[in-house]
């Protein structure tokens, strides 16, 4: 019983003692320089071409190849966040009155707990996904119980000088509905993202979205690929096409590939021109600029900028508080 | 007008760093207080210079110069020798001018060699959290290129035994490392929570583990790990001296080495 007891005694005085602190410091260090300088979440195959075959699978397995996703890099985080609870404890413990570098020390050491936990909530419950919605469409936002309408995208150019039609802002106008209802419209642009309900949109990109409808066989699709990529439309068929103008009627050049015949078909066609295929036809009707928006939760966004605000204000508290 | 202006100014800075760099490189050979207050006042009118240059720059491109890696290497230039102007102004270190300001004539010869162009903001460069960004960027890196120097001053200090006598006494040299270590720490930590706040307004995401981040998070850790070791028995006096060292090889490997070795989001600096 005394025995256990003093072998606990043992272990938590090692878990909160400040060389652990140190060596997990340093640990993460040298990970942290791995994880830069080996390309990081790529397949296995990768790093066999690289590395060749023994080396990519140790680091494969090892998780140097996923260091801020893998399990060591968690228990690091883990045994720092138990080190540094133990070491606020403390501080708070033996605080005297009027100890300003005390409070800071004590304050900024629980700023960096809170921010190890918001980035964990961060890791674990952040959710991001990338859409690309044409202009006067609705988008409906997975998860998130509201929809968007993209009514309109701009761009806004420099104009004098040399740096003429360099961009200086993208702009989306968007309108939120609930239930088919309007519940508020909002222009965002880059650095100025929307918040919603703890869902933030983001303007990410833009371009443009060729449409259109194939028919092979007898069957008719429609479909609607961003300009400049190649895509599988229907029966075997890939096309790439991009608008020869800024306008649909200035028409569309294209290729299309079959996916067992060897030579494509390329050429130019009008707007709802009729290019004939072996097993059918392929026309364009429509020429739509989208908008990319990363749309995103992150619930640990609220935590880490209160640890933010923790840690700095520790810190400036005991660099200018006086009192050694 | 003010851009060619700027750029001459900055020529004339560079010209001058250089001078006092060599004349520090005298004050080696011929230890004469005068020589080394020249060196000192001629560090600090191409201070003034340099400064001049950077207003002649901002006001031609209608911005603070904080957009392109050109733009920040002057700044970061202009931090290493303000705070060199203050520390030495106050604890006199000989040899401490030898090894910070021809740092501001490399870089300024770095910079030279780079594409100086006034480009516009792109999108994602306008925001305030950018200019803050940078702004405690430079205060944090000028300190710490300042105790970059003190370490080394010390471990020279430390090797010749009981030899050069004019260098300031070891304890001395180890409070003005500490120091610029402690002023350039919350700065630091300032430089990592703006580009995270900015990171969230721009990308949607406060952290991504992009090798210049990381290498930011590389280099607050390595002075985390100075400022604790304080405390630690055996780990003080040269071993310290070291991490400063250390600490400074990964701000310069986070500016430079990661720009050139590796890609990721800090694609425009």
């Amino acid at each position: 019983m005394t025995q256990n007891r003093k072998a606990g005694y043992c272990i938590i005085s090692a878990l909160a003692s400040l060389q652990f602190g140190l060596v997990l410091l340093i640990t993460i260090v040298l990970l942290s320089v791995f994880g830069t300088l080996i390309p990081q979440s790529e397949q296995l195959y990768y790093y066999q071409e690289l590395y060749g075959q023994a080396a990519a699978a140790f680091l494969y397995y090892s998780g140097l190849t996923h260091v801020f996703s893998s399990m060591l890099f968690l228990i690091i985080s883990l045994l720092l966040l138990i080190n540094l609870s133990f070491c606020t404890c403390n501080r708070f413990k033996y605080l005297k009155q009027r100890d300003w570098n005390g409070y800071g020390s004590a304050t900024l050491h629980f700023g960096l707990m809170v921010i190890i936990v918001g980035g964990l909530i961060s890791g674990f419950f952040s959710h991001s996904k990338y859409y690309e919605v044409p202009v006067q469409s609705v988008m409906a936002v997975t998860d998130s119980g509201f929809d968007l309408r993209v009514d309109d995208f701009q761009i806004d150019y420099y104009e004098n000088g040399q740096h003429q039609k360099q961009p200086r802002q993208y702009y989306t106008k968007l309108t939120i509905l609930e239930n088919e209802k309007e519940v508020g419209s909002k222009e965002i642009k880059v650095n100025h993202p929307i918040s919603y309900k703890g869902t933030k949109v983001y303007q990410t990109s833009y371009g443009w979205l060729v449409q259109g409808n194939i028919s092979v066989n007898g069957q008719q699709k429609n479909f609607s690929v961003p300009a400049g990529q190649t895509v599988e439309i229907a029966g075997n068929y890939y096309i790439k096409a991009i608008p020869a103008g800024e306008t649909a009627d200035q028409g569309f050049l294209y290729q299309l590939h079959h996916r067992e015949r060897k030579q494509p078909f390329i050429g130019r066609a009008n707007l709802n021109e009729q290019i004939n295929l072996p097993e059918g036809s392929v026309q364009f009707s429509a020429l739509k600029k989208f908008t990319g928006l990363q749309v995103k939760s992150d619930p640990g966004v609220p935590v880490v900028w209160s640890g933010f605000m923790l840690l700095t204000g520790g810190l400036f508290v005991k660099l200018y508080g006086g009192k050694k | 007008m003010f851009y060619s202006w700027g750029v001459e100014l900055i020529n004339l800075a560079f010209s001058g760093y250089l001078i006092s760099s060599l004349l520090y490189l005298v004050v080696t050979w011929i230890n004469r207080e005068p020589i080394g207050r020249l060196a000192y006042w001629t560090a600090a009118v191409s201070f003034a210079t340099h400064t001049t240059a950077l207003t002649f720059r901002a006001v031609a491109a209608g911005r603070l110069p904080f957009a392109t890696m050109h733009e920040f290497i002057l700044m970061f230039a202009w931090g290493v020798i303000l705070t060199y102007l203050f520390v030495q102004a106050r604890f006199k270190i000989p040899l401490l001018g030898l090894l910070v300001v021809p740092m501001a004539v490399l870089l300024l010869g770095y910079a030279a060699a780079m594409n100086q162009e006034i480009r516009p903001l792109m999108p994602a460069l306008q925001s305030y959290w950018l200019q803050l960004h940078v702004l405690v960027a430079i205060v944090a890196y000028g300190a710490f290129g300042v105790s970059f120097g003190t370490a080394v001053v010390y471990l020279i200090k430390n090797n010749s035994g009981s030899g050069l006598d004019y260098l300031p006494a070891k304890e001395v040299l180890e409070r003005v490392m500490y120091k610029s270590i402690a002023i350039g720490f919350p700065f630091m930590t300032l430089v990592l929570i703006t580009g995270a706040v900015w990171a969230e307004e721009v990308w949607g995401r406060w952290w991504s583990w992009d090798p210049k981040e990381t290498w930011a998070l590389i280099t607050w850790i390595i002075y985390a790990i100075y400022l604790h070791a304080r405390f630690v028995r055996g780990w003080q006096g040269a071993k310290a001296a070291w991490m400063a060292v250390i600490g400074f090889g990964a701000v310069l490997f986070t500016l430079f080495g990661v720009t050139i070795l590796m890609s990721g989001l800090h694609s425009y600096s």
